[in-house]
């Protein structure tokens, strides 16, 4: 189950639980009772500088710079433990190969399928750690992101690089003004929704289309971070679209049916193939420079905590707006936020535990999480510094929203963890496709899509199942 | 560009003696080429030219060929945020010995498969090629096991010296077919000489093979340079990275201001020493040169 | 095969034929017989990577053949580019390597720049040609646009998605140009020239003498061609990831999906013994035809 942190509590309600700094406490009370601190099998002497590996799968210049300015910043400061950084470009195939081979990295972040190693034992369980650590506690994230990296009541990640509100609706000033639109009046229902879709979206002479308004692909940020796309639609229409105390998926029903439907009525209007033409030439990560929403070709898209410091480089020229993500109609007074991210974790047969561990609690801090947002604009999970006041996040517009939709959000939704994730994602995939494409009926779809999900589940973990 | 255009008038002046039918069809074989060369260098164009651009320029519609400015600066800015001459030091040190490896190896084994007869010779160059067929994603996790308990992971053996055993049989298939083009009668007279097989596989066979062998050791080359999956799992730290990881450590952030410049930037150097050891290899390529005459 | 009944000179033969072969056989031996032997077993059990593998027969083949709906979207995209691609690369390739053969002006330039394209690096590659078959501004579809007419939608239409592929396969052949250079090199000159003694015009010579003397290296590109073309892998990976609607969907990116994606390397090494029974069976279709149109001269005993 994804776990509805504060709904049914009222937002005022949340705010106050947030400001006593209970709302962590009542989060702690999810997790299994902490062992007592084992640090017995800590030999080591105390002098003695023991070398971890790291493996990131962020590159580029500016997130180049950010792994480097964590690493030195760690291996400055006066400790036993020093970090040796390795940038891997294609994660899944060498962190398979590695840990198959008993030869893994001591700690690990980016990007690979986390429930996956979670539900296979391929990650520690590090609720011993977290519980008897000085340096952080469970109530230092934001509410819902440890949730997000546990599996069967344990703690596998802690949220150290990027992890965050992941769903607002972010629009182009300039089109929906020459639209004659008015953003202080943003769409809340799928319906109001499709009248913007069909206010915006423009076509040439030819009936080529030229802009659209907006592309359900582009909800979570299309074929971006895999960790929660098939949950978006699911939450719009209020459902929990899988339960993991049952192993079971909850798609064979008529909300997620009704959400199909929304789909297709979108990518109709524009027309099927001209919607594919449109993804193939402008697709990609959303925030990209050459992806539709920078390039002033979409109107709007559903994205996350990272768009406002992407779109500032991407799209220098261009200014955006921020609301919150349209529902079905019968919840149009429901503001819903879900949050994710990427874990730090420490792959089974590690030895040096601590000494990993101790790294892990450094990026989780503020000083490393200044250095990444410095050179990246990344958010990182930790709570203190989701305060829209603090100066650094005057840099990119309209990042306060994200910060401040965490606390304002009716529902706040932690990313559910699957452990066929990646099976999930080519399904939802598939469905969506043969929906738009005419090949099933949405119904159909929805079915198919529940049986292969439930048949694959039980297939790999069958002892889950029940 | 201007080159290939500039080739045309400069091409056709030799041929005003001949007949005027000959100049037109000289004319037009010439502007087909240049046509041709235009589609196959566009893209390889395009990449140089976005070496060149400022970011912007990147995704305007239309797209700019010619970048104004012309930011020189891409270069030593993209090779700088790596260590590019470390990178290019790896895998120069590993092209080479993959080559060597290639050759010495390839030679050996083509020979055993083309130019001698014995029992049983079918069956293994089948199992030989059918190597090729197994895809390396299900072969690469027992590969890896294998290369950890020899161990040799975090060097370059898993990636050399296979190919001192010939363990790609996509050149041992090359390089027997031109062996098996090479007329019979010449090796049976150097046996009737006394000479041993391995003589003959250097004294005569090796130097009319010369195309063949550069094909190979060109084509190895190229393998070693872009090779990207190998050195990703055997190889555990930054120092050891060849220019195909360098290259990617560029792409894995797609919202980047300069990303492209950058990669193109790099990619281009990459490829530069690729071309001009094509450059020479392609000169072995002379009508004619290796059986002219033998069996006239 | 190996019966004791050789003669002395076939058992000399034998050992140094063997001899010759040494260096693969080992390199058989340590590098490629446990990784095969071992994907053939993880074929027969349910394998993630991450936990033992558990042995089930032969329940993967049988799903993979009965019930999985995308396997068998992926083996008609993946027989139609091997049978469309393969041929269409082959001819193009040698059409080229015989004009890059002739004498000309400026051959070493003509012949780097027909070359260029495969040195090109996959994401490069993949970059530009998303812009040549943009619908919005590529270069061929904001000249149809400023013409008032509807674009083509190249790669993201399921009926032209892999006609496109096939297109930047024929386009990036250097590899086999330049073994069809070095094959042209066998090419006699004295034998052009009896030829056109005889009579023969340009066409006859190159159908009836350049084109005999090059089967074995046309022989060589079909069969890795085809074996290439059938673990076809990055520039779909890159270019239209499977779609639209599963129609670049091919073997290699739904193995490498299963492998790494789904987690389920017991299946996708069964995926990979059916490619391997595939591929085989057309390599052996193809050597028995050879016979039949491909010449050696040194087999001529």
């Amino acid at each position: 189950m994804n776990r509805v942190l504060e709904n049914p509590l009222s937002r005022r309600r949340f705010l106050q639980l947030g400001a006593a700094g209970i709302g962590g406490a009542a989060l702690a009370a999810c997790a299994p009772a902490a062992a007592p601190a084992t640090s017995e099998e800590d030999t080591m002497a105390a002098d003695e500088v023991v070398t971890i590996s790291w493996w990131h799968a962020w590159g580029g210049t500016t997130g180049m710079a950010a792994m480097e300015g964590v690493a030195a910043a760690f291996n400055e400061e006066d400790r036993n433990v020093k970090v040796e950084r390795l940038h891997v470009t294609e994660m899944n195939d060498k962190l398979l190969a590695a840990i198959a081979g008993g030869t893994p990295p001591d700690v690990g972040v980016c990007c690979v399928q986390y429930a996956e190693l979670y539900s296979r034992g391929a990650v520690m369980a590090i609720d011993d750690q977290i519980d008897s650590s000085e340096v952080i506690g469970r109530d230092d994230f934001v509410s819902g992101l440890l949730e997000s990296m546990q599996w069967q009541g344990a703690t596998y990640g802690v949220p150290g690089f990027e992890a965050g509100p992941r769903y607002g609706l972010m629009y182009n000033k300039a089109i929906v003004d020459e639209a004659g639109l008015d953003p202080a009046n943003l769409p809340r229902t799928w319906d109001e929704m499709f009248e913007w879709h069909v206010e915006l979206t423009k076509f040439d002479d030819a009936g080529n289309v030229e802009i659209v308004g907006f592309d359900p692909r582009d909800a979570t940020a299309g074929n971006g971070p895999a960790t929660n796309i098939p949950q978006f639609w699911a939450l719009t229409y209020g459902l929990d679209m899988w339960n993991d105390e049952s192993g079971t998926f909850n798609y064979d029903n008529e909300q997620f049916v009704s959400a199909l439907r929304t789909i297709k009525r979108f990518t109709d209007h524009v027309g099927v193939q001209q919607m594919e033409s449109f993804r193939s030439s402008f697709g990609g990560w959303t925030q990209s420079p050459s992806a539709s929403f920078p390039s002033g070709v979409q109107a709007m898209i559903v994205t996350g905590y990272y768009a406002p410091g992407e779109l500032t480089h991407s799209a220098p020229d261009k200014e955006f707006g921020v609301g919150w993500a349209p529902v079905s109609d019968d919840r149009s007074d429901v503001t819903f936020q879900n949050v994710g991210g990427h874990p730090m974790y420490i792959p089974n047969g590690v030895e040096q535990v601590d000494a990993a561990f101790e790294f892990i609690e450094f990026c989780s801090g503020e000083k490393a999480q200044n250095v990444i947002f410095d050179n990246t604009g990344w958010l990182g999970g930790r709570k203190a510094l989701y305060d829209p006041e603090l100066p650094k996040y005057q840099r990119y517009e309209n990042l306060d929203w994200f910060l401040q939709s965490v606390n304002e959000a009716d529902e706040l939704w932690a990313c559910p963890v699957i452990p066929i994730q990646g099976f999930v994602n080519q399904e939802r995939s598939r469905t969506y496709e043969s929906v738009i494409f005419g090949d099933k009926e949405p119904e159909q779809a929805a079915a198919d899509m529940q049986a292969a999900c439930t048949e694959e589940m039980l297939k790999q973990f069958p002892e889950l199942v029940g | 560009m201007q080159r290939v255009q500039a080739a045309v008038p400069a091409a056709a002046t030799p041929f005003t003696q001949t007949t005027p039918y000959k100049a037109v069809q000289r004319a037009l074989f010439y502007v087909l080429m240049v046509v041709l060369a235009l589609v196959f260098a566009g893209p390889l164009l395009w990449m140089f030219s976005t070496s060149l651009k400022t970011d912007p320029q990147v995704y305007t519609v239309p797209p700019i060929w010619i970048p104004n400015p012309i930011r020189l600066i891409n270069y030593p800015e993209a090779l700088s945020s790596r260590p590019f001459g470390t990178y290019a030091y790896n895998t120069m040190r590993y092209a080479l010995g993959a080559v060597a490896g290639a050759l010495i190896s390839n030679t050996l084994v083509a020979y055993g498969f083309a130019r001698i007869r014995w029992p049983g010779r079918d069956v293994f160059f089948i199992i030989c090629l059918a190597t090729m067929m197994i895809p390396f994603q299900v072969r690469m996790i027992p590969l890896y096991l294998t290369f950890k308990n020899l161990g040799w992971l975090n060097t370059y053996m898993p990636l050399i010296v296979p190919t001192f055993l010939a363990v790609n049989a996509y050149y041992t298939f090359l390089l027997r077919q031109f062996f098996l083009t090479i007329p019979s009668e010449l090796s049976d007279a150097a046996r009737v000489d006394g000479c041993t097989e391995l003589g003959i596989l250097v004294r005569i066979i090796l130097p009319l093979a010369k195309p063949a062998l550069a094909v190979i050791g060109l084509l190895q080359f190229m393998f070693a340079w872009d090779n990207y999956i190998g050195p990703l799992i055997y190889l555990n730290a930054e120092s050891l990275y060849p220019i195909a990881l360098g290259l990617q450590q560029f792409r894995t952030m797609f919202q980047e201001k300069l990303m492209w410049p950058y990669m193109m930037a790099a990619s281009t150097a990459t490829v530069a020493p690729v071309i001009i050891l094509y450059f020479f290899v392609q000169r072995t390529f002379v009508e004619g040169i290796s059986i002219t005459g033998l069996k006239g | 095969m190996f019966s004791l009944r050789l003669t002395r000179s076939q058992t000399r033969d034998l050992l140094k034929g063997l001899a010759f072969i040494s260096p693969w056989l080992v390199g058989f031996a340590g590098f490629v017989l446990y990784p095969i032997a071992a994907s053939a077993y993880y074929s027969l059990t349910r394998y993630d990577v991450l936990r033992p593998a558990r042995f089930i027969g032969l329940e993967n083949y049988v799903e993979l053949f009965v019930k999985d709906e995308i396997f068998h979207t992926v083996l008609g995209n993946t027989v139609y580019l091997v049978l469309i691609g393969v041929p269409a690369g082959l001819v193009v390739a040698f059409l080229l390597a015989s004009l890059l053969n002739r004498e000309m002006k400026l051959r070493p330039f003509f012949r780097t720049i027909f070359f260029l394209p495969v040195l090109v690096p996959a994401v490069a590659s993949a970059e530009v040609w998303r812009w040549v078959y943009n619908t919005s501004y590529g270069v061929i579809n904001s000249v149809i646009k400023s013409w008032g007419m509807a674009v083509i939608p190249f790669i993201s239409s399921v009926e032209l998605a892999k006609p496109s592929l096939i297109l930047i396969h024929v386009w990036a052949q250097g590899a086999a140009i330049v073994i069809f250079l070095a094959a042209l090199q066998d090419v006699p000159r004295s034998l052009m020239d009896a030829a056109e003694v005889d009579g023969a015009n340009a066409l006859q010579r190159f159908w009836h003498v350049t084109i005999p003397i090059c089967t074995p290296a046309i022989l060589f590109v079909m069969l890795t061609g085809m074996i290439g073309m059938f673990q076809y892998f990055t520039l779909g990976w890159l270019l239209t990831g499977g779609g639209p609607n599963e129609s670049t969907e091919f073997f290699s990116l739904y193995l490498y999906r299963n492998a790494f994606q789904f987690f389920k390397m017991g299946y996708a090494s069964a995926q990979a013994w059916i490619l391997f029974v595939l591929i085989l069976l057309f390599t052996l279709l193809i050597f028995r035809s050879s016979a039949r149109w491909v010449y050696y001269a040194g087999e001529s005993d």
